[in-house]
């Protein structure tokens, strides 16, 4: 006899935290090659800093970003918003890889970071290199 | 063939629109899937003006590229001038010496003057160094032929008078001009001298004086007795002379003995002396 009253939040709590990570692959920028300090993601095939991914969300926080690159890499990553072409470019926070294929970064690496709403999201190296690297940005709001 | 872009100077520059900085002393090994990025209008304009001051220099993997040709490489990779390869591969058993697509097309269809000697040029552009003409074509298959008048002095020129039917007192034509040459005469628009004559006609054993009037006065009579056809080329000193605008004129004049002739063409052969730009004419008085 199964306790239905027992099992139900365990199935949802499952189906829930699969759901939120299959279905939730943030915002992703990357870029071919070997990139260097100084370059910026690319947004599909257009430079963040010119075009970024739009947010427009209220009341929006920084909650996750995911970063992984093709070699053991030391590279910096850069998290800006802007208004389109580098307008009112203005960095959110940085995360820092040290020696990894992968890294994540969250609420206690770098605080509490608000983003504005109606923003364009943008990333780039910003010291060190890696080898064809992408970023994964987790913005949440309301 | 890869596509690097080199910056020579002590800063790093940036290039906004590709979202890249190139380090000082540095370079930018561009990932082919960025290429097309590059002829981004955007691109083009950010990054023409400093390939124009030589502050990146582009470099195709095997050599810097100058200005003109690294921008072509980069920004306008469409044009068959700015498609590069490695000039040492063979391509079937040509190894050509030029490193662009245009280069080798040029090289493919080399241009030989009718005398065998060694052309220094391609199709695209050749300069005839010395001969009469000088060629300018382009691979798209414009041709275009400029004479030059300069080079005219010393280069024979002939032109051609006849008749049809018997001819005997008469007035030969000029060229085909169906008109008598005292009333349409051959105008010569450069200065020169008579250096030959040919005669041919349809009938043997003819008799004729060749008059030939310049401006309506006698130049010199050739006398044709018993030849059915004739040349020569000894013609006295002083020779003959035209000048710009000179107006000439053939008579047959009838010397009997012979045959008349029947359909004669006379050609003359003139040696140009000079030749200076000029334009010229009148309104009447032909001869």
């Amino acid at each position: 006899m199964i306790k239905l009253c027992d099992d139900i939040p365990l199935i949802e709590q499952l189906i829930g935290n699969k759901l939120a990570t299959s279905a939730n692959p943030g915002f992703v920028f990357g870029r071919g090659g070997n990139v260097t300090s100084g370059s910026w993601l690319l947004n599909n095939d257009v430079p963040s800093n010119i075009t970024g991914i739009p947010f427009g969300l209220l009341g929006g926080n920084l909650l996750q970003v995911w970063a992984a690159s093709q070699n053991v890499d030391t590279y910096d990553i850069g998290l800006y918003w802007h208004l389109g072409d580098e307008i009112g470019l203005t960095l959110l926070a940085t995360m820092n890889i040290v020696a990894e294929r992968q890294d994540f970064f969250g609420i206690p690496d770098f605080g509490t970071v608000p983003v504005p709403s109606n923003v364009q999201i943008a990333v780039r190296i910003s010291n060190g290199a890696a080898k064809n690297p992408k970023a994964s940005v987790f913005i949440g709001g309301a | 063939m890869a596509k690097i872009i080199k910056n020579p100077t002590e800063f790093a520059i940036p290039i906004k629109n590709m979202g890249i900085t190139i380090p000082a002393n540095g370079q930018y090994y561009i990932e082919p899937a960025e290429y097309r990025l590059w002829v981004e209008l955007a691109v083009v304009s950010e990054v023409t003006p400093i390939l124009n001051a030589a502050s990146l220099v582009v470099n195709d993997g095997i050599e810097d590229l100058n200005v003109v040709d690294g921008k072509n490489f980069l920004l306008y990779p469409d044009f068959a001038k700015s498609q590069r390869f490695e000039h040492t591969t063979f391509v079937g058993d040509k190894q050509f010496t030029k490193k662009t697509t245009q280069g080798a097309i040029e090289e493919s269809f080399p241009l030989i003057k009718k005398d065998g000697s060694p052309v220094d040029g391609t199709v695209r552009e050749i300069d005839f160094t010395g001969s009469a003409f000088s060629v300018t074509s382009a691979v798209a298959g414009k041709v275009t032929i400029s004479q030059d008048v300069t080079t005219l002095p010393g280069k024979i020129i002939n032109f051609v008078f006849v008749n049809v039917g018997t001819t005997s007192n008469k007035w030969l034509e000029y060229g085909s001009s169906s008109a008598s040459s005292d009333t349409t005469p051959y105008v010569s628009p450069f200065g020169g001298s008579l250096v030959g004559l040919t005669y041919m006609n349809k009938t043997d054993d003819t008799n004729t004086d060749v008059k030939i009037y310049k401006n309506g006065s006698l130049l010199f009579t050739w006398e044709i007795r018993g030849k059915r056809w004739a040349y020569k080329t000894n013609i006295s000193a002083p020779q003959p002379s035209l000048n710009q605008g000179d107006k000439i004129s053939v008579f047959f004049k009838k010397v009997n003995g012979a045959s008349k002739p029947n359909t004669p063409t006379i050609d003359m052969l003139f040696q140009v002396s000079s030749a200076p730009l000029a334009e010229g004419g009148g309104q009447t008085g032909v001869v």
